[in-house]
């Protein structure tokens, strides 16, 4: 088992290289540069091609690529060329926020998805059944932007319940920071849940075909027992790859909902960053977000071992 | 005489009335004139703040709250005429070779310090020198030196004439301002905390969460009644308070749930709502003609806009109404040339341009040889109002049978295409320019001053010159040269919207669009 990580870990080293050899040249590529969008309106082409050289950005892109990988080796990710703030203090400050709304969003759909998920297998072709489809299909259709606006409309604005903007760190006052993460988390956890939530039912029904379930039921289980002790466990396997491949997909994908809802999160400043061209910014924060969906990816890994005994580590 | 006759009962009835009359209206009065100190003021900001140095970068938002906390030698007052700020007064040599500025005395720092001539001498170094990255470096580059006569005695030898010097001085958004070096010094070169002559100090700054400022106690306000960014600045509330709420109609939710209270932006579909419903609610919509022009630009130097009479068949097609109605529903006020119509070198010379005659187009577009060739303009969507220029032109081109296709791109690669002149026609949208030789520029980067040299003849001479009257012919001049060879179709200046809460007292609203939080108390 732990050689079985050390080698992923290793194997993580040309992943992450090639994340950031594409990332810089894909960046750079795009038409537009940073010292344009920082000057703005007053971008003349001598101050532009001045600034540029006091910032490096007139050198050869190899030459940049191995400086900017030298510092990342030393644990600096550079400046932000807007902000001029160390780039891995934002990281710092925003990662909490995104990481906490994307665990939030995570616990709502699956607290959401699973029992409804094992519901409609279990009643399969039934109303419950259909009623489950038409929710799941609107989970997957209403877009994000939509449910976050309205969902402002009806609990910020006429019930008051939840703020309509602002962010207080959970880690400073926990309940009131809370309230300020429960209507996006639920925004962004209610496409997960859809999705989640069919991935369960189907891998349900496939298991609850199997000859053994039949075996558990001869025995004289009751059916809940072999529900949820027999058929849900090896059911789960397919459903955590998809947890996962969904659990990375919110992290970076949380921009929408950051916006809507004005949190202080990573998804929202990368895409300012690649709009102002904010080279260290976008390449800094892409690649410790690769860093962490690696990690995401190996922990979902090492958890199919205890969903199905007959995966071994070597 | 019959008319003014009164009935005893009436004569009565109103000598009984005009006392409650006058009452209610001195109660309004009153709740307007007394001012009361506490209290902080939330602004919703459209997005947040890029830095906090404010030698660094031009941005508005950042000078929407840095306009506060600095403040620099000269500023621009109601009318955009200059006025004395943290200079009490200066002199020009005849020569135009020195500029002598007389600070004031007793302009205390953030950090308890008087502000000196040294620090005006710093901090004019400080962003003539390339490390700093200041953007309008280049405006200053005329400065030869600067000395420092006396304690409050700062003089700037100059290389050659520059009339502009004193519009980059007053600039609106605080990029001259005056900063301590001591503060920069201990904080690596750069301002992580700010630290100015303004009448609120820096607290802090949470990117994309908050930033807050303080009313600063020992702050000395500027003699005279307040105009623009000079005069008197009494300061009542505690705090000010700066969230960034990028989407829009979560920022009027947030307004109506009275989490903040003031909205420094208001988009055009939402006037008419908020001056109906939301103003019986309590809040309050400010409107003011603004200084930003928007436009089209030719590339003068491309295949078929190169042609002077293909641009003039251009200006002929296109209906300005029109497409002013397209981008601001009305909202603005209509102007052809480069020179705002709030700027003080404004005249009816400027209002001079073409009418929408689609014959004289196409006579035009045949002398010039067009044989419906597809002519390709340039937007982005970054900026609605540009998008919308753009649509409307298209659809206005057409109709004199110029064939043209819309190409959206982003806003880095836009200004890329603007300053390399590589474009045919461009929609585009310029900040305010108080000093019209920072409008007349953009005529540089087209090619419009390779066909016509007068143009930069022109400015150079507006630049060499501080008489007003001999200027305002110059750009008088050079809007004539824009009418007569067509280096863009400028439409209009839109207006400014501020939206706030009735508790909100004391606050005007001016033509710059920059908020001033000075002079504003709440009453809750």
């Amino acid at each position: 088992m732990f050689q079985y990580i050390l080698k992923r870990i290793i194997y993580f080293i040309p992943t992450l290289f090639l994340v950031a050899l594409m990332i810089f040249f894909l960046i750079h590529l795009i038409p537009g540069d940073p010292v344009t969008v920082m000057l703005g309106q007053d971008a003349n082409p001598e101050t532009v091609k001045q600034l540029r050289q006091e910032m490096g950005l007139d050198r050869p892109l190899p030459v940049q690529f191995a400086l900017w990988m030298g510092s990342v080796l030393k644990g600096d990710f550079g400046h932000s060329i807007q902000t001029r703030r160390p780039v891995m203090q934002s990281i710092s400050e925003r990662f909490p926020v995104t990481l906490s709304l994307t665990i939030l969003a995570l616990l709502f759909s699956l607290l959401l998805s699973i029992p409804s998920g094992v519901l409609a297998a279990v009643y399969q072709n039934t109303r419950k059944d259909y009623l489950f489809m038409i929710g799941t299909i609107l989970g997957v259709s209403i877009p994000g932007f939509w449910l976050g606006l309205i969902s402002l409309l009806i609990f910020s604005v006429h019930l008051r319940w939840f703020p309509t903007i602002g962010f207080v760190p959970w880690w400073v006052e926990f309940w009131e920071g809370l309230r300020y993460l429960v209507l996006p988390s639920i925004t962004l956890g209610l496409f997960m849940a859809a999705v989640v939530a069919r991935m369960t039912r189907s891998s349900m029904l496939e298991v609850m075909r199997l000859e053994y379930i039949t075996h558990a039921r001869a025995k004289g289980l009751t059916e809940w027992k072999v529900i949820i002790k027999h058929a849900l466990k090896n059911a789960f396997g397919p459903t955590l790859t998809t947890i996962g491949i969904q659990f990375g997909t919110l992290l970076g994908g949380a921009v929408v909902t950051e916006s809507v809802f004005s949190l202080p999160g990573l998804g929202q400043y990368v895409v300012t960053s690649i709009y102002g061209r904010d080279y260290p910014v976008v390449q800094g924060c892409i690649l410790f977000m690769a860093v962490v969906y690696v990690i995401i990816n190996l922990v979902v890994d090492l958890l199919y071992a205890y969903f199905d005994p007959r995966i071994e580590y070597q | 005489m019959q008319g003014v006759k009164m009935s005893k009962k009436s004569f009565r009835l109103a000598v009984f009335l005009i006392p409650f009359l006058l009452c209610g209206g001195a109660g309004e009065g009153t709740a307007q004139s007394v001012p009361k100190k506490g209290g902080t003021i939330t602004v919703g900001l459209n997005t947040d703040v890029t830095a906090v140095d404010p030698h660094v970068t031009t941005a508005f938002i950042t000078a929407t709250v840095l306009n506060h906390v600095f403040e620099p030698l000269v500023g621009h007052g109601e009318k955009m005429e200059l006025v004395p700020v943290l200079a009490e007064r200066w002199e020009v040599s005849p020569d135009y070779k020195t500029i002598t500025f007389h600070l004031r005395k007793g302009k205390l720092f953030h950090n308890g310090r008087e502000m000196v001539a040294d620090d005006v001498k710093y901090s004019i170094e400080r962003i003539l020198d390339p490390k700093t990255g200041n953007p309008r470096r280049d405006i200053l580059q005329k400065i030869d030196r600067i000395e420092v006569a006396d304690r409050y005695k700062a003089i700037f030898h100059m290389k050659e004439k520059d009339a502009s010097i004193f519009y980059v001085l007053a600039y609106i958004a605080p990029i001259t301002a005056i900063v301590p070096k001591e503060e920069v010094e201990k904080q690596g070169g750069v301002m992580k905390h700010p630290v100015g002559t303004g009448p609120f100090k820096f607290v802090e700054w949470k990117p994309d969460r908050h930033l807050i400022l303080e009313r600063f106690d020992s702050y000395k306000p500027q003699p005279g009644p307040p105009n623009g960014f000079g005069g008197e600045r009494a300061v009542y509330v505690d705090r000010l308070k700066f969230i960034p709420v990028v989407e829009e109609s979560v920022a009027t939710m947030a307004l109506l749930n009275k989490e903040v209270d003031f909205l420094q932006y208001v988009p055009f579909k939402d006037v008419e709502r908020f001056r109906g419903d939301y103003v019986k609610k309590g809040i309050v919509i400010d409107e003011v003609p603004g200084q930003s022009w928007y436009e089209v630009f030719f590339g003068c130097k491309n295949a078929i806009t190169k042609d002077v009479k293909f641009r003039q068949a251009c200006a002929h097609a296109v209906d300005r109404e029109f497409v002013t109605q397209a981008a601001t529903r009305g909202y603005a006020a209509r102007n052809p040339s480069f020179v705002d119509v709030q700027n003080a070198y404004y005249s009816p010379a400027h209002k001079t341009w073409y009418k929408k005659d689609l014959k004289k187009a196409k006579q035009l577009l045949q002398e010039a040889g067009y044989k419906g060739e597809p002519v390709e303009i340039v937007t982005t969507k970054k900026y609605a109002m540009m998008y919308n220029i753009g649509i409307a032109v298209q659809s206005e081109l057409a109709e004199a049978g110029i064939k043209s296709k819309l190409t959206v791109v982003e806003w880095a690669n836009l200004l890329n295409l603007l300053y390399k002149g590589d474009y045919q026609i461009m929609t585009f949208g310029i900040s305010p320019r108080p000093d019209p030789v920072s409008a007349y520029i953009y005529t540089k980067y087209n090619g419009f001053d390779d066909q016509f040299p007068r143009m930069k003849q022109l400015r150079d001479e507006a630049q060499g010159t501080i008489d007003f009257q001999a200027r305002k012919k110059l750009f008088e001049e050079a809007h004539q040269l824009t009418y007569q060879g067509v280096p863009a179709i400028v439409f209009f200046n839109y207006n400014y919207f501020h939206a706030y809460w009735k508790h909100l007292k004391g606050y005007k609203m001016w033509n710059t669009n920059f908020p001033r939080f000075w002079g504003v108390w709440l009453d809750k």
